[in-house]
C-alpha cells in the first residue's frame, strides 16, 4: 500500500525540494478556501490537474478522483436539493427542486473537494516515502513521532499480508461457498479470522521491539540517525516559487 | 517500556490504516474495520497508545497518503465526513479508559463490561463529532444528515463494538505481559 503511492517520473514535481513541495501543498489547500469566483476555482484546479497529471499521468489523476467519487456523489445528490432560496432552476409545479445557489454551492465543494485531494496525493505521487518523513523531521515532526510512523509503515504491509493469508486459509479450510453463506455466518467467521491476525502482528512485536534496543534507541548514544535532504539544489527558490505559485493564482482571480 | 508502548502506538496506527480498507458487507451498507481497531487500541493499550495511533493515523491521512477509506488529504479531513474522522480521538481516549481498568485477569467479566460502556460512549462520541459536522459542510437537515451519517451504521457499530470487546478479552494477556516484560 506504501509502496505504490510513489509514481516515477521525471517532471519539474518531482526535481521540487519536498519541503517546499509540502509548503505549497499547505498553501494550495488554504488557496481553495479564499473567496473567489466559481469560475476561477474550477479553473485553477483544472489547472492543477492538467500540471499534476502532466508529471504524474492522467491514469494517476483519474484513479485519485474515482477514489474520491463516493464522496463527490454524496456532495451532488444532497447539497443542491438541500437549499431552497434562490433562483429557481428546476421545479415541480410550485416546489422548487434545485436553485441556482445550491447547484453553485454543490459545485465549489466538489471543486474544493477535488483539489484538495489531487494537491495532498500529488505529494506522495512524486516524492519518495523515506524523504517525505525526513521532510517531516525538518519541519521538527518529534523523533518519537517519525519513528511511529515509519515502524507503522513497516506494519502496514506485513499486517495486510498475513490477514489475507489467514483469511484465505480459514475460507479453505470451510467447504461451503461463501456467496452461499448467511451474513451472520460470514460475521462469525471474521473474529476467529481477526484474532489470528492480530496474534500474529502482536508476536512480531518483540522481535521488533529487541532490535530497536539493539540500536540503541532510549540510550544516549543511539546508533541510527536520520538523513538530511541534502540532494536538492536550489532550496530557497523552490521555497519562494511554493509562496509564488498560490499568490499568481489570487492576483490573477483578484485581476481577470 | 516506553519503546514497546512505542511499538504498540505503530502497531494499531498500522492496524487502523489496514482496517480502513477492510470492507465487510453487511446490510444496509458495507463496514469498514477502522473504529474497531481504534476502539481495540484504546481497550488495549489504554488511553495514550489509542490516542496516539489514532493521531498518527490522522496525520498520515492529512498529509495525503490515501489511508481513510476514501483516500487521503486535507480535502477528506475538511470534508462531509471529516467529523467523524476527528471524532475518532476522542473516542480512542474514552475507549482507553476501559483498557485502565487494573483487576482484568481477576474480573474478566468487569473488565468486558467497561470495554462496552465505554466503547458505546466512544461510539456516540464519533456521531456527535460527525453527524453536526455533517450537517454544516454539506448545509443538510438534520434529518438528511442523521439519515445520511448515522442511522444505516449503527447495526454495523454495534457489531464492531461487539467483536472489539471480544477481541480485547482474548488478547489483554498478552499485551498485559508484553508490557510487563520490561518492567520485570
Amino acid at each position: 500500500m506504501t509502496t505504490n503511492t510513489y509514481i516515477a517520473g521525471k517532471g519539474w514535481l518531482y526535481r521540487f525540494d519536498p519541503r517546499a513541495k509540502l509548503l505549497l501543498m499547505l498553501l494550495m489547500c488554504v488557496w481553495f478556501f479564499l473567496p473567489v469566483t466559481l469560475l476561477h476555482l474550477a479553473l485553477v484546479v483544472a489547472l492543477v490537474v492538467l500540471v499534476g497529471a502532466h508529471s504524474t499521468g492522467w491514469h494517476h489523476a483519474w484513479r485519485t478522483v474515482y477514489s474520491i467519487s463516493p464522496m463527490l456523489l454524496f456532495m451532488i445528490l444532497f447539497m443542491p436539493f438541500n437549499v431552497r432560496e434562490g433562483v429557481p432552476l428546476v421545479s415541480i409545479g410550485s416546489f422548487t427542486v434545485i436553485t441556482k445557489e445550491g447547484l453553485e454551492q454543490a459545485l465549489r465543494l466538489m471543486s474544493r473537494f477535488i483539489g484538495i485531494t489531487y494537491v495532498c496525493t500529488l505529494l506522495f505521487a512524486t516524492t519518495v516515502m523515506h524523504e517525505v518523513m525526513l521532510t517531516l523531521r525538518w519541519y521538527h515532526l518529534p523523533y518519537k513521532a517519525s519513528l511511529v510512523v515509519t515502524l507503522a509503515f513497516t506494519y502496514i504491509p506485513f499486517i495486510a499480508d498475513s490477514f489475507s493469508q489467514i483469511s484465505e486459509s480459514h475460507r479453505l479450510r470451510e467447504a461451503e461457498d461463501e456467496q452461499k453463506k448467511k451474513v451472520g455466518q460470514r460475521l462469525k467467521d471474521l473474529v476467529p479470522t481477526l484474532t489470528s491476525a492480530l496474534v500474529v502482528a502482536l508476536r512480531s512485536i518483540p522481535n521488533l521491539a529487541m532490535s530497536l534496543e539493539m540500536r540503541g534507541f532510549g540510550r544516549q548514544e543511539r546508533r541510527s540517525s536520520y538523513h538530511s535532504l541534502d540532494a536538492y539544489h536550489h532550496v530557497c527558490t523552490n521555497f519562494l516559487l511554493a509562496c509564488i505559485i498560490p499568490l499568481a493564482f489570487w492576483l490573477a482571480s483578484m485581476l481577470f | 517500556m516506553q519503546q514497546r508502548r512505542l511499538l504498540l502506538t505503530s502497531l494499531f496506527s498500522a492496524l487502523i490504516i489496514v482496517g480502513a480498507y477492510l470492507r465487510f458487507p453487511l446490510p444496509p451498507v458495507p463496514i469498514t474495520l477502522q473504529t474497531l481497531f481504534v476502539l481495540l487500541a484504546g481497550f488495549l493499550g489504554g488511553p495514550a497508545v489509542g490516542m496516539a495511533s489514532t493521531a498518527i493515523y490522522l496525520l498520515l491521512g492529512a498529509i495525503g497518503l490515501p489511508v481513510f477509506s476514501s483516500g487521503g488529504g486535507l480535502g477528506i479531513l475538511l470534508g462531509p465526513t471529516g467529523g467523524f474522522l476527528f471524532g475518532l480521538l476522542p473516542a480512542a481516549f474514552l475507549a482507553g479508559l476501559a483498557g485502565r481498568y487494573r483487576n482484568k485477569e481477576e474480573h474478566p467479566g468487569r473488565y468486558r463490561l467497561l470495554c462496552i460502556i465505554f466503547g458505546l460512549g466512544a461510539t456516540m462520541i464519533i456521531y456527535l463529532a460527525g453527524v453536526p459536522y455533517l450537517k454544516l459542510v454539506g448545509n443538510l437537515s438534520w434529518k438528511v444528515a442523521l439519515q445520511a451519517g448515522m442511522l444505516p451504521f449503527i447495526i454495523g457499530d454495534l457489531l464492531k463494538l461487539a467483536i472489539a470487546t471480544h477481541l480485547a478479552g482474548t488478547l489483554h494477556t498478552r499485551i498485559d505481559q508484553f508490557l510487563g516484560q520490561v518492567l520485570a
